[in-house]
């Protein structure tokens, strides 16, 4: 009876590995190990032995029923899972084709420069103003310092309503509008739309600028380099570096124009830059203390910096864009590529 | 400005390489543009005197010159009408690449060899003359390099951009002055050789000035039997390197010394003067005057002329008149060096659109105290230029001298504003190179008085003497420090980035964002305005075209021409955006009301062109759409996506009559029963008429009520602790029933377990009578306190569908 148990086991254990469907294992169990199965027919022989011997031929008889429902399982684990991988090797798609979704659309580039400028700044500690396009004489110009027949005018030329009602010409009438608000500390940005009567490949008669002022106690011509260089090395990257050199405007002295070494060549000279390796990037200085009268600041507590700079510049430069009227044709294979 | 370093040389001391000097005016403030080093094209070309003239065997225009050049003698074909024996002229040799683009070789004329040639003005780059051969005087030397007959040939111009402030650097000697100030050297003045062999000039001319108020100071002097002819070479290059055209010695002895030092002045022929009088004064009313271009000029009231006894003669500080000007037999002339008031000239020059080099310096100031020396200047160079008499003694009319007011520079203060820290004896030593009178106030805070140079009209208080120690000091010297600042929260912030993040909503849903011009056509039957935009306008006085001459009020207008002009490129499946703001005038009111609005357009295919969507969609009536066209919905998604990010709630569509909008297919938008704006398609009859060729979408909504709404504050609600039963449900109703009104008829039930209603299936097609329509809705059924029953569910299930069939007459299928 040993030896047909034994015989059993070896023939069960051919038997499972050449079994390579779940159906006929399963079959097979039924038929090994099964109500009626062959085990259990050499098991009813079990009472036919001598007493003697029927306790250790019993114990074999148990041990070899649970090592066979182990290897009926074990083949059946391993025989679902070669299946699965099977299945899964047949679902198998082309994971290379686009996702299923509505394409992306694209803020305007401009409004995307902009919005990094607003960043770098208000990282800087600037907060953020806003005024109107549509101006009066007294914040375009007359508060800014430039009363009516200054030459400086000259140097924007301005769209009119009335003779007191124009288009702003920079975002500077904020500064005056902020100031009047508010006692310094003032810290702010101001970007927006700003309108001249001029249209060529490098104007445009609507354009857009940002402004920042920062007035306070002891502000000064210092701390203007020092907050514009952190800028330009934040936005540029810190391998350009910077120049600040003596201008002019009517709101600001002294008055300095900043140029940063040109991000096409880096400073060795290129078309760009027209081989002098700089460009003017932004109009910069200390807030004229005449302004200071327009909004009850005193003059001797208080000074501060004042910048603007042009976003279509500053993209253009950013982007290699050759022509300013591209950001205003609205051409979608212009405002898809960025 | 155009300016020759040669001639800078000659008032101030530079031992630093054009380069440089370029570089340390830029750093002073005087920007140097460019940089060009002309005339070391002429190398070769030599002087030559032509000996003799033969004719030339095959032609008869041209003929053979034999030029002296000193060791040899060439001979060359020439064909310039002025070929002359004995004129001295420019010979370039075989091989000269000269700055004109005239590469000169060795070739037959006519089967006469001629190696070299004789050049233009114009050949040689040292002129605009190509009428015939470039004459030197006679005692040019021959046969000597051009570069050493004339010291000027090779120079180096710089291109010089002085800002308005700067009128005192508008000449070689203004910009000597930067040069000797930032590098420390100091300015030499030519003396003036004054020959005066004529009689006395208070003889011959009387100047009044009523007017002084707008003519501070007026210098003549006079010179007699001058010869009016082309003045010499190196007169006739530097002005042209300066960009001032030669016209007669006379007229050019007036450019050059103001091109010296930036003095306009001007010449008048003094026999065309009535009754031996100047007279300067405020012009009469409507008078008309004919200045030098041959302009008649109706002139401005309060403008400045200047008039002999009976006429007008010049405008004051902008243009001669064509009635004194000086002509080829003009024989006794008188100059004009006068100080006009800078604003009198500014008005009138403004008011006729006129800008000339000496309105353009008058305007900017020029130095009071400069007028005698630039009147004796002008009389030497006419005297040794074209001959004559000098007459004896100087006409100066200077009722009321200008002087420079003292201003109290403190050193504390300049050192405060710079971020620096530099002595009292070190700001005073910038000052003085810059011609500042400094004295020394004493006190703490290191005062200092300062009197301006005549010549500097900007230095009128503290902070233009602090800018100039900053300038001298060398702003590259100023430390870059991090200004010390309290930190406070950023309230500021929160429109901006709701902008940004309606962008943001936007972008997702697949519209990109256009920027379009604030101004649009006044033309109110332009297409793209019509219907849109056809109120009151806001008008430019001076636009720069009529299709850009009246603000905006809408954004409609731009949004369609960004829509034909992407539809004309064949870019047909376009979405796009735009946040601006439109201009509202207001009665009583200067300026107008500014919105900022958000509008979009959509047309084409609903689904980009790729393999998912291929196979289209089925639509509501049982077909199947390969490509879809973008449809209301579309849109309406769109615009719900923003009004969901924005957390804007109470939103209602209601039925809109705009007339530009198909009737059946647009909705105004209200939220909070207001009426922000409108969805629709665009009606056929405006698609026509705008010439678009697909069918487009609009809305329009205003943004500010939006933002006002935004993420109002939000209270938590508990999550459901009960599982919910839901239940379908369909009606058959006709088309114009809306869903709305099904969903309003079930929320009046007021039966608190119903927690949603959505319609999930919409048909049309077969087995639907014709008229209506299937709308399918599942109800979702919970409660917040216990599991509700199956049969409590289907009682109130139940009380809807008999509700439903009652109050609509429909059929109601479970």
């Amino acid at each position: 009876m040993k030896d047909q148990l034994n015989s059993l086991r070896a023939s069960t254990v051919a038997l499972t590995e050449q079994t390579f469907d779940l159906k006929a294992l399963s079959d097979s169990r039924i038929k090994i190990l099964g109500r009626k199965g062959e085990l259990t027919l050499v098991l009813r022989g079990l009472k036919d032995l001598p007493i003697e011997e029927r306790s250790a031929v019993g114990q074999l008889a148990n041990q070899i029923k649970t090592d066979l429902e182990a290897l009926f399982d074990t083949r059946e684990a391993s025989l679902r899972d070669e299946l699965e991988r099977a299945q899964l090797a047949l679902e198998s798609i082309d994971i290379t084709m686009p996702g299923r979704r509505l394409p992306l659309g694209r803020s305007h580039i401009l409004n995307r420069v902009t919005l990094e400028l607003v960043d770098v700044f208000s990282g800087l500690g600037f907060q953020l103003a806003e005024g109107p396009e549509v101006e009066i004489d007294y914040y375009n110009f007359e508060a800014l310092n430039m009363p009516k027949n200054h030459p400086a005018r000259d140097m924007q030329d301005t769209f009119y309503f009335s003779e007191n009602v124009l288009l702003r010409t920079h975002t500077s009438p904020v500064q005056i509008r902020t100031m009047e608000k508010r006692k310094p500390p003032v810290k702010v940005i101001c970007p927006g739309k700003v309108y001249r009567r001029d249209a060529d490949v490098t104007h445009s008669p609507m354009f857009m600028q940002i402004e920042g002022l920062w007035v306070d106690k002891r502000v000064s011509f210092s701390d203007l380099k020092g907050v514009l260089t952190a800028f330009a090395r934040e936005y540029f990257g810190d391998k350009l570096a910077l120049r600040f050199r003596p201008s002019f405007f009517p709101f600001t002295e002294p008055s300095a124009e900043v140029d940063i070494q040109c991000v096409i060549c880096g400073g060795s000279g290129c078309r760009t830059c027209s081989f002098t390796g700089w460009l003017e990037i932004l109009g910069s200085g200390m807030v004229d203390p005449a302004l200071y009268k327009f909004v009850n600041y005193d003059p001797d507590i208080y000074s501060g910096f004042a910048f603007g700079l042009g976003i279509e510049r500053v993209a253009m430069l950013k982007y290699g864009i050759p022509d300013i009227r591209l950001f205003y044709e609205n051409d979608v294979r212009f405002l898809s590529q960025f | 400005m155009l300016i020759s370093l040669n001639w800078l040389k000659e008032f101030v001391d530079i031992d630093i390489e054009p380069e440089e000097v370029a570089q340390v005016l830029t750093m002073g403030g005087i920007e140097i543009e460019s940089l060009t080093h002309v005339g070391v094209e002429l190398k070769s070309c030599l002087t030559g005197k032509i000996e003799k003239v033969t004719a030339h065997p095959n032609s008869e225009k041209l003929k053979l010159a034999h030029v002296n050049l000193g060791e040899r003698t060439q001979t060359v074909v020439c064909g310039a009408p002025n070929t002359k024996v004995g004129l001295v002229v420019a010979y370039a040799p075989e091989g000269s690449d000269l700055p004109s683009g005239v590469k000169v070789g060795r070739v037959a004329i006519k089967g006469v060899d001629s190696p070299g040639m004789l050049c233009s003005e114009k050949e040689l780059g040292l002129g605009e003359d190509a009428s015939g051969l470039l004459v030197f005087e006679e005692d040019t030397p021959i046969g000597v390099p051009l570069s050493r007959a004339f010291s000027d040939i090779e120079d180096v111009i710089l291109e010089v951009s002085v800002t308005p402030n700067r009128g005192d650097c508008l000449s070689i000697i203004g910009v000597a002055r930067e040069i000797a100030a930032l590098t420390g050297k100091t300015v030499k003045l030519p003396t003036v050789d004054l020959d005066e062999s004529g009689g006395d000039i208070n003889d011959e001319l009387a100047v009044e000035v009523p007017d002084f108020d707008l003519c501070p100071r007026y210098v003549a002097k006079m010179i007699d039997n001058v010869e009016v002819k082309v003045s010499p070479f190196p007169v006739r290059l530097r002005l042209f390197r300066g960009g001032v055209r030669p016209i007669s010695n006379i007229v050019d002895a007036t450019n050059y010394v103001l091109m010296e030092c930036g003095q306009p002045l001007h010449a008048f022929d003094y026999f065309s003067l009535g009754g031996q009088k100047i007279v300067v004064r405020r012009c009469a009313q409507g008078e008309v005057f004919q200045t030098l271009d041959k302009m008649d000029r109706r002139l401005p009231v309060q403008s400045l002329m200047i008039r002999d006894a009976e006429k007008s003669v010049a405008l004051a500080g902008i243009m001669g008149g064509l009635n004194s000007e000086i002509l080829d037999s003009t024989n006794r002339v008188v100059i004009e060096s006068a100080c006009f008031e800078r604003f009198g000239v500014r008005r009138t020059a403004k008011a006729l659109g006129m800008s000339t080099e000496a309105s353009f310096r008058f305007e900017r100031g020029v130095d009071p105290d400069g007028c005698v020396w630039a009147a004796n200047r002008v009389a030497s160079c006419i005297r040794s230029w074209s001959g004559g008499n000098i007459l004896k003694g100087i006409i100066d009319v200077y009722p009321e001298p200008i002087t420079r007011r003292a201003v109290t520079l403190r050193t504390a203060k300049s050192n405060i504003t710079l971020g620096l820290n530099i002595s009292l004896k070190e700001v005073k030593s910038y000052l003085q190179r810059l011609g500042i009178a400094v004295k020394d106030l004493g006190g703490a805070d290191g005062a200092l008085e300062c009197v301006a140079p005549s010549w500097r009209w900007d230095l009128e208080r503290e902070i233009d003497y602090i800018e100039e120690v900053a300038r001298i000091h060398g702003f590259q010297n100023i430390p870059a420090t991090m200004p010390v600042c309290d930190v406070e929260p950023d309230h500021t912030k929160r429109e901006y980035n709701l902008v940004n993040k309606v962008r943001d909503l936007m972008n997702a849903s697949n519209f990109t964002e256009i920027i379009t011009m604030s101004f649009i056509s006044s033309n109110a039957n332009d297409p793209f305005r019509k219907d849109f935009d056809s109120e009151v306008d806001f008008a430019l006085l001076n636009p720069l075209t009529e299709d850009f001459s009246v603000m905006r009020r809408s954004l409609l207008p731009g949004l369609m021409g960004a829509l034909k002009r992407n539809l004309n490129f064949k870019n047909e499946n376009l979405r796009l955006y735009e946040i601006g703001r439109t201009f509202v005038p207001v009665l009583g009111v200067e300026t107008p009301l500014e919105h900022l609005k958000l509008t979009g357009a959509a047309c084409g295919s609903r689904y980009p062109n790729i393999w998912h969507f291929s196979r289209g969609e089925i639509d509501i009536l049982g077909k199947v759409e390969v490509r879809p066209e973008v449809d209301f919905f579309d849109i309406k998604g769109a615009l719900e996506n923003v009004l969901d990010g924005l957390g804007i709630e109470d939103v209602q569509y209601t039925s809109s009559d705009r007339p530009f909008l198909h009737p059946g297919k647009s909705s105004d938008v209200l939220v909070k029963g207001d009426k922000i704006g409108f969805i629709g398609e665009l009606s056929p009859e405006k698609t026509r008429e705008i010439g678009l060729s697909k069918k487009v979408q609009i809305f329009d909504v205003l943004l500010e009520p939006l933002f006002v709404q935004s993420s109002k504050d939000r209270v938590f609600d508990p999550l459901p602790r009960y599982p919910y039963i839901e239940r379908d449900l369909s009606v058959i109703v006709e088309t114009n029933c809306s869903e709305d009104k099904i969903k309003l008829l079930i929320s009046r039930l007021g039966h608190d377990i119903i927690t949603s209603v959505i319609l999930f299936d919409l048909y049309r097609g077969e087995s639907i009578p014709e008229g209506h329509k299937s709308m399918a809705f599942r109800i979702r059924y919970q409660s917040e306190d216990r599991t509700l029953t199956d049969a409590e569910v289907q009682e109130v299930h139940s009380q809807v569908i008999t509700a439903l069939m009652t109050e609509l007459g429909i059929a109601v299928r479970e």
